[in-house]
């Protein structure tokens, strides 16, 4: 038999094939444990239904209300006329500035068994418009505390004494209310055609006369209710709800009561509900990313700088770690075409000799590195990738240690492009968006420069393990006006995490920025083109690093990069066209 | 890609033929990793019935913008590694028991039907580390990058490359040793 000498192609000319029947049997196993995990949400999902309806939330049950004496005054149902109006609920409602509700289960029966509350149990809420706020307090300890103008929930947990916050991505076309009236008639649509009947009756409450309005409806999914309203026929205002639903293909009833009350003010914030202040505070979602349009105005400078950037060039980078270069990269850009090589030293230069060798190989000059880079690029044993974008595709070849390439599917990228790395914007113009995790801010190294700075704030990054990859982070970045605002110092404050650690053991809290720094990146010399362009030339990174023990260490010179540009070209011939790649028999 | 982030867009909201069209596109592949690194057919099976049974119990928390070829390979990998850890505190499988668990592969009722290349393959892959056997698996079946390999395996390039570049040595010479026979 022939010898087994390119091992991807014997690897990849192996085949497999499988067993038609036993194909399906598989595959009807696997679809069992989906709709057995369907079936298990729908279960969560009928309590939810039952216990978290929007009707047993107070501001829904009050719509509801509203919506019954829609529908008893447009004559839609044949009953008595209530002595009171819309007008008359609506102004009520809408003078109260908090509504307090108590939410109890009192009545339970059939297939309880994942019931997530016992008879007595239930939640607290509250809910205002100005501010908006959404707050319950549940009888398990858990409290949820919503901002709904900046789309925040945070949640405590009793058991773990942590309080996560997690933000909802808001859209620009999300609605607001003006007041509470305002939300209870913007929902009602929604909701005016699900009563199947109603019944008005006067009745007695506390000892004081009422006006009861019961409603009773089936959803499509099964789930029957009967909802009673007690108003008081002089505040109008509800004062008391009794909910019980049926979820009838589940076999499953529950009844809850609601007590209302309309207080002046309301909880501020979670800790004045009961969570504790040495509660463990863990951001777990992105916060609102939304374009910042004074922020847009504040970029416009550097964006245009960073737009009218000169289009054509090659720019040679060096990575030097100490006294060696641990790899060089090489970009060719022409208007919206790029290719980025990435050679990487390391690992090729193992010797003293090797060393003196490659060091006078390289030189130190835009024709001796591009030379090298050259020549590296033919030579064997040694990692190469290649990254090249036509102006709408994205492709990238990849040499191993044993010559053998591995070329990836090109990808679409009409908008930009996607390889962003090592070219000039990258080192002296970096992307910052106008979200509104960006700020401008002065301080002083802003104002003895005379440069612009903008603060980034990241939350900690939370690794799908469960550890945590990296505390809060704050970033600025500081921009040169009088050098075609490059930013021409980048500072990172967060703290040091060493190999990730698990979650529940992080001893600190994850949003503390420390005020010390533990990186920065700077310009330390500037380059001029001849048309006038400004360019990064020589920058450094300093960072903290950790000693034997794991201790931080100050920050020290960690890496230089060194540029060497050469604006307008004559570009090698194909450099830019994808078919001159490698293929992966060569 | 584009067309997983649908796929599991659809099967979110209940379309059982997304899951087919999951299954039938990611399971050869799935088995093939799952066999180069176990070179036993039973465990290969076990191993990717049991990753897709995990990926549909856990839909919801998979995020639709992830690479779900990457996602399916590293689960199979890391399960393979636990149940491999978890064997080798047993005695080792002999070339002979080795070879019995690749013959079962002819048996009609086998899931899975292998090559005769792919048999060498497997076999001669169980003979070096398991480190290796991870990342040219992943590397030359899983179509990662050593850069994704090295986030998986908690290690650094260089470590994977050393990994590879030895790995892919030993197996030639064995599959080179095992062709001239």
């Amino acid at each position: 038999m022939k010898q087994v000498d390119d091992i991807k192609k014997y690897f990849k000319e192996a085949r497999i094939t499988t067993n038609e029947s036993k194909d399906n049997d598989v595959f009807n196993k696997i679809l069992d444990a989906a709709n057995k995990n369907k079936t298990s949400a729908n279960k969560l999902s009928t309590w939810r239904i039952i216990m978290k309806t929007k009707i047993t939330n107070i501001a829904a049950a009050a719509v509801i209300f509203i919506a019954v004496m829609l529908i008893l005054q447009n004559g839609s149902v044949n009953i008595e006329t209530p002595a009171f109006g819309l007008d008359d609920i609506a102004t009520a409602i809408q003078n109260a500035e908090w509504i307090h509700c108590t939410m109890t289960l009192e009545e339970l029966s059939g297939n309880t068994d994942d019931s997530p509350m016992g008879i007595g149990e239930g939640w607290e809420s509250w809910q205002s418009v100005q501010p908006s706020l959404s707050i319950e307090k549940h009888s398990n300890g858990t409290i949820y505390f919503t901002e709904e103008d900046i789309a925040k929930t945070s949640i405590y947990d009793p058991e773990s004494n942590i309080i996560n916050v997690k933000y909802k991505q808001l859209s620009d076309s999300q609605e607001t209310y003006a007041s509470i009236s305002d939300m209870f008639t913007a929902q009602f649509t929604d909701i005016k055609n699900r009563f199947d009947k109603v019944k008005y009756e006067e009745g007695v409450f506390e000892g004081q006369p009422v006006t009861i309005i019961s409603i009773d409806y089936t959803s499509e999914g099964g789930l029957h209710s009967i909802i009673s309203i007690v108003v008081d026929p002089e505040t109008y205002l509800p004062k008391k709800t009794c909910i019980q639903q049926a979820f009838l293909k589940k076999n499953l009833t529950a009844k809850m009561t609601g007590i209302y009350d309309y207080p002046k003010s309301g909880p501020v914030d979670i800790y004045e509900l009961g969570a504790p202040q040495d509660a463990k505070v863990v951001v777990i979602d992105s916060i609102d990313m939304r374009d910042n349009p004074e922020l847009i105005e504040a970029l416009t400078p550097y964006n245009k700088a960073r737009e009218n950037l000169v289009s054509d060039y090659i720019l040679i980078t060096t990575y030097q770690y100490g006294s060696s270069v641990h790899t060089i990269t090489v970009t060719y850009n022409q208007g919206r075409r790029q290719r980025s090589e990435y050679h990487p030293v390391w690992g090729s230069v193992n010797s003293e000799d090797d060393k003196i060798g490659y060091k006078e190989a390289l030189g130190d000059s835009f024709d001796s590195m591009l030379k090298w880079s050259q020549d590296y690029e033919n030579s064997k044993g040694k990692n190469l990738s290649i990254h090249i974008y036509d102006g709408e595709y994205y492709y990238r070849a990849e040499k191993d240690p044993l010559d053998e390439w591995t070329i990836n599917e090109k990808q679409q990228w009409p908008d930009h492009n996607p390889i962003g790395l090592n070219d000039l914007s990258d080192w002296g113009w970096p992307n910052i968006l106008p979200k509104n995790n960006v700020t401008k801010i002065e301080n002083d190294y802003s104002r003895e420069n005379n440069l612009i700075a903008f603060e980034r704030i990241l939350e900690p990054d939370i690794r799908r393990d469960g550890k945590l990859a990296c505390a809060a982070q704050k970033d600025i970045h500081y921009l040169d006006p009088s050098r075609d605002y490059m930013c021409v110092r980048k500072e990172q404050f967060h703290r040091m995490i060493r190999g990730g650690i698990e979650i529940k053991d992080v001893e600190f809290d994850l949003n503390e920025i420390p005020d010390e720094l533990s990186s920065v990146r700077f310009v330390s010399e500037f380059g001029q083109t001849d048309n006038g362009q400004w360019y990064p030339k020589k920058i450094e990174k300093h960072s903290k690093r950790w000693d034997a023990d794991g201790k931080e260490k100050p920050l020290s010179l960690s890496l230089i990069h060194t540029l060497y540009l050469k604006t307008n070209p004559e570009f090698p011939e194909g450099i830019f066209d994808p078919n001159n790649l490698p293929k992966e028999d060569d | 890609m584009l067309e997983d982030k649908v796929l599991i867009f659809k099967f979110k909201r209940g379309c059982n033929d997304a899951l087919r069209r999951i299954y039938e596109k990611y399971r050869n592949d799935l088995l093939k990793l799952a066999i180069v690194m176990t070179n036993d057919i039973n465990t290969a099976e076990d191993v990717v019935q049991d990753v897709f049974v995990n990926f549909v119990r856990s839909i919801d928390t998979i995020k639709p913008h992830g690479n779900l070829k990457q996602y399916l390979m590293t689960s199979v990998a890391n399960r393979i590694k636990n149940r491999l850890r978890d064997i080798s505190r047993h005695p080792t499988c002999s070339d002979e028991n080795l070879d019995k668990q690749l013959t079962d592969s002819d048996n009609p009722e086998r899931w899975a039907i292998l090559s005769e290349q792919l048999q060498l393959i497997s076999k001669a892959m169980t003979k070096i580390p398991l480190d290796q056997r991870q990342t040219i698996a992943l590397h030359l079946q899983g179509d990662m990058t050593f850069r994704q390999i090295a986030k998986v395996q908690d290690a650094s390039v260089n470590t994977i490359q050393g990994h590879y570049r030895y790995g892919i040595k030993k197996l030639r010479t064995l599959l080179n040793s095992e062709v001239t026979k």
